[in-house]
């Protein structure tokens, strides 16, 4: 997943719903660990649409 | 560097400043730590409050965050038809709508006036834990990384309830428990009456959620909407720019902030309580399913969290059994009645349109002469028994 920082307002809706705890928000930033499988649940319950998925094929 | 304390608080919103703020009364030695710069930025809320939480937790009302009164909410159905409840000129009951900037750090400043330390811009990425007992928080902030232990950790870390999972607890929320909000505060609108809350319910305004307008002032208000996560076609804000552009009275306004969040509203988590943690608000999805609505339950918790964390600490066990004091307690003043608006939840957001409009016509001349979800429940019910008929038990 890929966080558009411009769009982004911290808000951590997608932290709430990512499976596998990988998304820290911060005043600064979104970070996401190294073992996001793109599953899409934050880009869905994003409010602003900042998040992408990348589809792996 | 490490340093120890009794109780440590991840967050400091209305949940975790008003647990510091009990437990440093109760004589514990607290820490609240938030990962915000700025205590009560970005705002992620409506920001209405009903009186009777800040009196009963002894909060004073302070025009500087208590910013505006009212006491009517209209809810309007899809087709237009609008139910009214009015609080009583004399002896009814007043709702606030806050500014949480301001609201938020004076609750921090009650739980720093009652001894609690306080660190901002502080992130907690980990626990500290010892043969599965939390015995502290990783946190890294202005000075570098930390370690602080204590005997009690208090996780009110919000929607995102980070802590919870670290220590165990599934409290991931699925699309069908998420409302995805987005809201702007608008200047030069005009609405009905500066003291009244607007609801619309509609599935092409805000599909399994509803849209508000919370007055601030004679031409000023929130203007913001959740919508169910699973059910959303477009992003929020996208339908929260169509509503304000759909309508005369608001399209010529100006926004002068843009707010968003995630609101849980699949229920409290089951556990709230293991040996040395507590969690508490959001991070507990504290929070009435039906309307969205936190601020109160995520104090209440706050309040009793603290209170049993200190005893608990002062008694030298901080096992989950000594703790479960907290959720004994925040079950019986608030988790029945939470349980009973998820029910009604999980009926009313698989209404159609027309369901809503026939509800609404039901009971559109009733006379309710206070704010009360559960008084709407039951006329609604009485009314309309056949739509509702799942709830006559629960209610």
């Amino acid at each position: 997943m890929k966080v558009d920082a411009s769009t982004c307002m911290r808000c951590g809706a997608c932290a709430s719903v990512c499976p596998l705890n990988l998304i820290e928000v911060s005043d600064a930033q979104v970070k996401v660990g190294d073992k996001c499988t793109d599953c899409g649940a934050c880009a869905k319950a994003c409010p602003v649409g900042a998040i992408e998925i990348e589809r792996k094929i | 560097m490490n340093e120890k304390y009794d109780v440590a608080v991840v967050g400091a919103g209305p949940a975790g400043s008003i647990a510091a703020r009990a437990a440093a009364r109760s004589g514990a030695k607290v820490l609240l730590l938030d990962k915000r710069h700025e205590l009560g930025v970005p705002v992620q809320c409506g920001e209405a409050l009903g009186e009777d939480v800040l009196r009963e937790l002894r909060v004073k009302p302070d025009s500087r965050w208590a910013v505006h009164k009212v006491n009517v909410a209209k809810i309007v159905s899809p087709s237009g038809i609008a139910v009214y409840m009015s609080e009583k000129a004399a002896g009814g009951k007043i709702g606030y709508i806050l500014d949480r900037k301001i609201f938020d750090k004076h609750l921090a400043t009650l739980a720093a006036d009652a001894g609690s330390d306080i660190r901002v811009g502080t992130v907690v990425d980990g626990l500290l834990s010892d043969g599965g007992k939390v015995r502290g928080v990783r946190a890294r902030g202005p000075n570098g990384r930390t370690e602080v232990c204590a005997d009690v950790i208090i996780a009110a870390d919000g929607v995102m309830s980070r802590v919870a999972r670290w220590a165990g607890i599934n409290t991931v929320l699925k699309l069908d428990d998420l409302e995805s909000g987005a809201q702007f505060q608008m200047v030069g609108i005009e609405f009905e009456s500066p003291t009244t809350m607007e609801y619309y319910l509609s599935s092409k305004l805000a599909p399994g959620g509803y849209v508000w307008i919370f007055p601030k002032g004679k031409d000023m208000a929130n203007v913001g909407l959740g919508v169910l996560a699973s059910r959303a076609e477009h992003r929020p804000i996208d339908y929260l720019r169509n509503f304000v552009n759909s309508r005369p009275n608001l399209q010529k306004g100006r926004v002068i902030e843009i707010n968003a969040g995630g609101v849980p509203v699949g229920g409290p988590v089951k556990e709230t309580v293991r040996d040395g943690l507590i969690i508490v608000g959001d991070a507990a999805r504290h929070v009435n399913p039906l309307t969205g609505g936190g601020i109160d339950y995520a104090m209440r918790a706050g309040d009793i969290a603290g209170e049993v964390a200190a005893k608990a600490v002062a008694e030298g066990n901080t096992s989950k059994k000594r703790l479960s004091e907290y959720q004994r307690r925040w079950m019986k003043l608030f988790g029945k009645r939470l349980g009973k608006y998820l029910k009604a939840k999980n009926v009313i957001i698989n209404f159609s349109d027309a369901e809503l409009d026939e509800l609404a016509e039901a009971v559109q001349g009733v006379k309710f002469e206070r704010i009360s979800l559960s008084a709407l429940l039951r006329v609604l019910i009485k009314s309309h028994p056949k739509l509702l008929w799942k709830l006559r038990g629960p209610m």
